[in-house]
C-alpha cells in the first residue's frame, strides 16, 4: 500500500472533531434498527387497523381512545409503539446523517442530541397517554 | 438504488410525521373537548387524503424494510429486483383498498354518524 492509499483508507489523524463510530456501535445500531423495524410492522398494522380502518368513517373521540387505552393490553401496546417508533425513527435519522462525511464528523454530539430529543418525545407522549388514563387533568 | 432512496425519503417523512402526530394528540392534555375538536377537523377530505399519503409512506417503508431484513438474513439477495416489484405491487394493492374505503368520505360528503 502506497502512502497515498493509506491516506485514503484512514481519516487524517487529528482531524478536527473527527469522532468515528466504532464498528461495535454501528453493528448494534444496525441490529436494533432491524428488530424495532420488524416489531413496528406488527404494531403499526394493529395501530392503523384499530384506529382508522376497522370502522371506516367513524371519527375518533376522546372517549373511544380512553376506553381502549384503559385496557392493560392496549396501554402496553401503545407505550411500546411510542418508544419503539421514536427509537426507530431517530436511529434512522442518525444513520442517514452519518452517511454524509460532514455528518460522520459530528457523530458523538449527534447521538447525544438525538437521545435527548427521543427521551423528551417519549416523556411528551407518555404525558398524553396519562391524560387518557385520567391520571392528569 | 431507487429502493434505497425511496426508503430514506419515506423514512425521514415518517419521522417528521411522528412528531406532528404526537403534537396533535397532545391536545388531549387540554381535555376531551379539545381532543374531539382536533379529531373532527382531521376528518375533513383534505386530511383524509393526506392520511392516504401517510399510508403510502408506511406501506412502502414497512414492506421494503421486510425486504431489507430478508437480505440481511441471506434470503432472496439474488431476487432483489423481483422482490422490489413485489413490494411495489403489495403497496399499490393495500393503498387501493384504503382508497376504496376512504372514497365516500373524500367525495360526495359521505360523513358517518
Amino acid at each position: 500500500m502506497t502512502v497515498a492509499d493509506e491516506a485514503l483508507a484512514k481519516p487524517p489523524a487529528g482531524a478536527p472533531g473527527n469522532a468515528r463510530v466504532s464498528r461495535r456501535a454501528a453493528t448494534w445500531a444496525w441490529l436494533w434498527q432491524r428488530l424495532t423495524g420488524v416489531l413496528l410492522v406488527v404494531l403499526l398494522g394493529v395501530h392503523f387497523w384499530v384506529e382508522h380502518y376497522a370502522q371506516p368513517g367513524a371519527v375518533l373521540t376522546f372517549q373511544n381512545v380512553q376506553l381502549r387505552v384503559q385496557t392493560l393490553l392496549f396501554a402496553l401496546i401503545d407505550s411500546l409503539l411510542l418508544a419503539v417508533a421514536i427509537f426507530h425513527g431517530l436511529n434512522g435519522v442518525r444513520m442517514v446523517v452519518l452517511d454524509f462525511r460532514a455528518g460522520a464528523r459530528i457523530a458523538r454530539p449527534l447521538t447525544v442530541g438525538l437521545w435527548i430529543v427521543g427521551l423528551a418525545a417519549l416523556a411528551f407522549g407518555i404525558h398524553t397517554l396519562l391524560a387518557f388514563l385520567g391520571v392528569i387533568a | 438504488m431507487w429502493a434505497w432512496l425511496f426508503h430514506r425519503i419515506s423514512g425521514l417523512a415518517l419521522v417528521f410525521y411522528l412528531f406532528l402526530h404526537l403534537m396533535v394528540l397532545s391536545s388531549a392534555t387540554a381535555g376531551p373537548a379539545a381532543f374531539d375538536r382536533a379529531m373532527e377537523e382531521l376528518h375533513s377530505p383534505l386530511f383524509l387524503a393526506l392520511d392516504l399519503l401517510l399510508l403510502l409512506a408506511v406501506l412502502y417503508h414497512g414492506l421494503n424494510g421486510i425486504r431489507v431484513v430478508l437480505f440481511d438474513l441471506g434470503l432472496g439477495v439474488r431476487r432483489q429486483a423481483a422482490l422490489f416489484w413485489m413490494v411495489m405491487v403489495l403497496t399499490a394493492l393495500v393503498l387501493l383498498a384504503a382508497v376504496a374505503v376512504t372514497w365516500p368520505f373524500l367525495f360526495g360528503g359521505g360523513r358517518a354518524g
